[in-house]
């Protein structure tokens, strides 16, 4: 019954999980090895300090506008690629998978040099004089939310265009023949067809986003912070095991949680589009 | 319904022509076939009217409206798509009310007006389900509902039947055809089976690659095509070269005589002479007072049903005769291959087309 792929799954994702659950319920010694114990105490220190409840509410909008936005930006490319019969398609998909292949720091220093006081963007509008002061863009939240779509929205295109690709043309062509604007043709026809697509884009696009760590700590400056980082600092800088796997779990539970809600919202509002 | 009048609609891609200077005027209430081989331009000229495609230049006009600049949602066509292209995450119900929803119509007129479409397709009680839970049969008649149920101007079919089997495409046809008489719509059917077009339209047009080459009645296509092309694509015909040399007669390129009836219209330049299958007879002797008669050899024979089909060699050519199967002997044992004699036909059954 069990496939490898099964044991596989088992093997390199379960087990390290389930060694993180243990560690979450271990007490934490300054200095010392965690004790082996089965406590509480670390998922109330989160419930209890509001610093922690500021930089999950700061982790989750900022992958809620982040999905949001690339949603918007992916949907017009996405479904250009799929419609068009172009010989240059395979090279548009090309380019939209191209950002990947620069690993996610190397891509938010490229967007330092862009987006610093002396950076591109600031350098230029200075020398052409539409600025007289260089502006602020490094080490705010619209720096890291630009970084992060920017890594996010070739993964929404690509799901987003699987199912486009799937959607029969002339089924919007009999929408527009009946009397449909274009407009209602995409809310009516295209919109809900393509609803498996945006469910799938959104969800991983959001998991990657609630998972940020180089963009926000690089392009967000250190008052800036995240939940994948406090978690890395909780176990790296003060060597408390037992709160960062907690944190990893709280941060674990609100990505699903939220995931299956706004799944369960989409799928209610176009229940029959499947 | 309206009258539609095309005047010299033309399709360009690049420098490729799909569609050549098309002209048609359709009646109110008329039903047009666009019959052709595959590639020649029929679907591209049933989508210029739909307006999916923009016409390269030429004018489209349905009622009194000129079209041309219209987009296809504001044409107030009823289109039959060839792979129907109903909504797969709407009910039967949903997709015939579609259109009128976009007209906004109220919801009482609206059901109501659905559940005639439906009945008027014979598929009422099946309002409920999904259209992958229906038979390609079924699902064709959704698609013929939900184009009438917006009361089109004009009623657009692009192969409409060609995803059915054959029995199934008999009854179809039958039923489209007596939905057209009853309700009056003006039709533009697109197919490339050409007993489709001549059973179910009051005029073929014939198009080949992109050009019209004839319209007319069916009858008038079958018994009076003007050129070879048409001849050879509606039914089966038997060419012969030469050239006329005088009134009635036509000389074939082996010396021999041909006569045709001097009345019948003769075609400009290079001609041929065109010879319908079923005219052909075949006998041991000369019947008397046929006036056309050859030599001839039996090649092959071909038990067809209700014909036989002989392939005979005569003034160089190879051609075929019909013989009716009609007294029920197996009509095979009666002719053999090397079998001699004479192919007869009368001048009237004689056609000049021109090459
Ligand atoms: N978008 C396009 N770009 C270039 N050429 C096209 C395009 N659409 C159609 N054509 C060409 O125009 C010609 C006519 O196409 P069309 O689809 O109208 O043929 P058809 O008569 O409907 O054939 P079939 O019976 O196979 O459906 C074809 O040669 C086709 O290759
Ligand atoms: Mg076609």
């Amino acid at each position: 019954m069990l496939g490898p792929a099964t044991l596989f799954v088992l093997a390199f994702l379960l087990l390290p999980m389930l060694v993180v659950l243990r560690y979450s319920v271990n007490r934490y010694v300054p200095g010392g090895l965690m004790l082996q114990v089965f406590t509480l105490e670390n998922y109330a220190h989160f419930f209890q300090d509001h610093y922690f409840h500021k930089v999950l509410l700061t982790t989750v909008w900022v992958s809620v506008v982040c999905t949001i936005v690339s949603l918007v930006l992916a949907f017009p490319l996405a479904y250009f690629l799929a419609r068009t019969r172009s010989a240059a398609k395979s090279l548009l998909v090309m380019l939209v998978v191209f950002p990947l292949l620069v690993g996610n720091v190397v891509r938010a220093a490229g967007w330092m040099a862009l987006l610093d006081t002396k950076g591109v963007v600031n350098s230029t509008l200075e020398a052409l004089h539409i600025i007289k002061a260089p502006l602020n863009i490094m080490y705010t939240t619209g720096a890291v939310m630009i970084g992060i779509i920017s890594i996010v929205t070739p993964f929404m295109v690509l799901t987003l265009q699987s199912v486009l690709e799937g959607i029969n043309y002339s089924v919007e062509e009999a929408a527009l023949n009946l009397g449909a604007s274009p407009i209602r043709t995409f809310a009516k026809v295209t919109l809900p067809l393509a609803m498996p697509g945006v469910i799938a884009g959104t969800s991983l696009v959001f998991i990657l986003c609630m998972n940020a760590y180089a963009t926000p700590v690089l392009l967000g400056g250190p008052s800036f912070q995240m939940m994948a980082q406090t978690i890395y600092d909780q176990i790296s800088n003060t060597q408390n095991w037992p709160f960062g796997a907690a944190l990893a779990f709280v941060l674990m539970f609100v990505t699903v949680a939220l995931t299956v809600i706004a799944q369960m919202f989409l799928q209610r509002r176009y229940k029959s589009a499947e | 319904m309206a009258k539609v009048q095309l005047r010299n609609l033309t399709k360009r891609y690049g420098d490729f022509v799909a569609v050549d200077d098309f002209s048609l005027d359709v009646a109110d209430g008329e039903f047009v076939a666009l019959l052709g081989p595959s590639g020649c331009g029929k679907t591209t000229t049933l989508r210029m009217i739909a307006g999916f495609v923009e016409a390269s230049t030429g004018e489209i006009r349905i009622g009194e409206r000129d079209v041309t600049e219209y987009p296809p949602y504001r044409r107030n066509t009823g289109m039959v798509f060839q792979g129907y292209a109903l909504f797969p995450h709407m009910t039967v119900f949903e997709n015939v009310a579609f259109g009128l929803r976009m007209r906004r119509l109220g919801a009482a007129e609206t059901h109501e007006r659905v559940a005639q479409a439906l009945k008027l397709v014979r598929l009422d009680g099946h309002v409920d389900r999904m259209p992958r839970q229906l038979s390609g049969g079924q699902q064709q008649r959704v698609a013929l509902a939900r184009a009438l149920v917006v009361q089109p101007d004009v009623f657009l079919l692009d192969e409409p039947l060609s995803n059915l089997d054959a029995k199934l495409r008999q009854e179809v046809r039958l039923e489209i055809r007596q939905l057209q008489q009853a309700l009056g719509l003006t039709t533009i059917f697109v197919t490339h089976d050409q007993e489709e077009a001549l059973t179910m339209a009051d005029r073929l047009v014939v198009m080949d690659r992109g050009a019209i080459q004839q319209v007319g009645s069916p009858a008038e296509l079958y018994d009076r095509p003007v050129n070879r092309f048409v001849a050879d694509f509606i039914g089966h015909s038997n060419f012969f070269n030469g050239r006329v040399c005088g009134p009635g007669e036509f000389k074939m390129d082996t010396g021999a005589i041909v006569r045709f009836d001097p009345e019948a219209a003769t075609p400009q330049g290079d001609v041929s002479v065109a010879v319908r299958p079923e005219r052909i007879s075949f006998g041991h002797s000369p019947a008397a007072g046929t006036i056309n008669c050859f030599e001839a050899e039996i090649e092959a024979v071909t038990f067809a049903g209700p014909r036989l089909d002989l392939i005979l060699r005569c003034e160089g050519d190879r051609i075929i005769a019909h013989v009716h199967n009609s007294d029920g002997n197996v009509a095979t044992e009666r002719h053999h291959v090397g079998e001699q004699g004479f192919a007869m036909w009368s001048p009237s059954s004689t056609r000049l087309v021109s090459r």
